[in-house]
């Protein structure tokens, strides 16, 4: 059988998103929901990890948003796009997730260990060196903390676009807000990140700052 | 000089202005030192933002391996892929002329068979009125001996002759009649058993999209339950010897 045969099937046996929230919502499909879950369960727990700081928490986070979308099904519209639907349960799900926090804690996420869990295996392991494959850990670390310092309604439209590569116009579309206010929040939250990374980074030293900037982050844009 | 704001700038280090915005803010740029500084900035903190990376999580990549996985998936794809075909060429032919042009085609063929049929119950009809007609011929032996009895017996056996005559047109226009009716009879059947047909070819169609999505998911299926499925016929051979 030809690769072009092999694509052409392949095609043939592939629903789009917004195809297979018809069928879930229609006849509630398993099957649908199965092919959903597989497509977008890596994307969702990434948001929720960022959006939380803790990889543990954002996979429970992305279960929870499936069940919830599943028992949701109904009120998507299928005019809208099905990734905005799923970005946006996932999205109250972790605003529910720090509101519960606060609650729970007088001690801000900012102020917590040095050494919290869940960071340290959350890197990527392609540092080719044990010192700067730890410089690595630690440039990560204060970055998912800057993150975390920042007010929630920055926060997610930084993690959206800078992480996930969404467009301005679907930022906006998810958080329902208008254009113009996803531009400033999204230059609101770089200059907040840039004042609390500065001096934090300039600790870590210029080769490591070198280093990160040689990268290109297409590379790492998940979606 | 009119500085760009934030907004801009944070628009352009992520591609999204247009171009002669771009190419505004890049003029501006070369000869704006303050500019120039925010803009860094930006950049910066984009490739700080970049290098908190996270590791793949299971699905992403695997989910855009959705059909071969395996020489008995393309088999059970091919498979379809043949079925499908089947019921498209059934679909098409399945036309009315064609029906028709089946039917003329048949029709020498039914009466024919049906003709052999009539011959052969003519024969088996015929049996027993041949043994009645011996065992009339049998009291004629002694007839010879009697001329009275001899010509009344041949005005009997006349009679006989005719009314067996009778009959037999009669039994012939029955079994014609018969014929007609069978005939009548095989074709409805044919006609029903065309849309039987056709129905099972819809049927068909129907199921093959259904086994369709069930290959997909079972693609799915595969590729997510790719650790746990290996250990499962290892123990069924096992189990066997």
């Amino acid at each position: 059988m030809s690769d072009g045969l092999l694509q052409s099937l392949r095609n043939l046996f592939t629903l789009t998103d917004e195809q297979a929230m018809w069928r879930l919502q229609h006849s509630g499909d398993g099957e649908a929901f199965a092919t959903l879950m597989e497509r977008w369960r890596g994307p969702i727990a990434r948001l929720c990890t960022r959006m939380t700081g803790d990889a543990h928490r954002g996979e429970d986070l992305a279960q929870e948003a499936f069940l919830k979308l599943y028992s949701q099904r109904h009120q998507y519209r299928a005019e809208g796009r099905f990734s905005s639907f799923l970005w946006r349960i996932a999205l109250n799900l972790c605003h529910d997730e720090s509101r519960r926090n606060r609650r729970r804690s007088e001690v801000p996420l900012e102020s917590e260990d040095e050494d919290q869990p869940g960071h340290l295996d959350l890197l990527a392991d392609d540092a080719p060196s044990a010192s700067e494959q730890v410089e690595d850990n630690e440039r990560a670390q204060i970055v998912s903390r800057a993150l975390l310092r920042l007010p929630e309604h920055y926060r997610s439209v930084v993690v959206l676009k800078h992480y996930h590569g969404l467009k301005l116009r679907e930022i906006a579309e998810v958080l329902g807000i208008p254009d113009g206010t996803v531009k400033s929040r999204l230059s609101e939250g770089l200059q907040q990140l840039g004042r609390y990374l500065t001096p934090h980074l300039a600790e870590l030293g210029n080769v490591a700052e070198g280093r990160g900037r040689n990268r290109k982050p297409e590379e790492l844009f998940i979606l | 000089m009119n500085h760009p704001t934030p907004e801009a700038w944070a628009e352009y280090v992520y591609g999204e202005c247009d171009a002669p915005t771009k190419a505004d803010l890049e003029a501006h740029v070369a000869v704006c030192p303050a500019c120039r500084v925010q803009l860094d900035q930006f950049r910066r903190i984009q490739s700080e933002l970049t290098a908190y990376t996270l590791p793949q999580i299971a699905s992403a990549s695997r989910s855009i391996r959705l059909l071969p996985r395996g020489p008995w998936l393309a088999a059970a794809a091919a498979a379809g892929v043949f079925l499908l075909g089947v019921a498209t060429t059934l679909l098409i032919s399945g036309g009315q002329n064609r029906d028709e042009a089946i039917q003329t085609r048949l029709k020498p063929a039914i009466r024919q068979e049906l003709e052999a049929l009539m011959a052969s119950s003519n024969t088996l009809r015929a049996t027993p009125v041949q043994l009645t007609q011996s065992d009339a011929t049998q009291p004629e032996i002694p007839s010879t001996t009697a001329p009275d009895a001899n010509e009344e017996l041949r005005t009997a056996f006349a009679e006989f002759l005719t009314v067996y005559r009778n009959d037999r047109a009669e039994d012939r226009a029955v079994l014609a009649n018969a014929i007609q009716q069978l005939e009548r009879q095989r074709r409805a059947d044919y006609i029903r058993l065309r849309s039987d047909l056709e129905t099972v070819a819809l049927t068909t169609s129907d199921q093959l999209s259904r086994t369709r999505s069930d290959l997909s998911q079972l693609a799915v299926y595969t590729v997510s339950d790719d650790r746990p499925n290996p250990p499962a016929p290892k123990d069924k051979d096992k189990g066997r010897p």
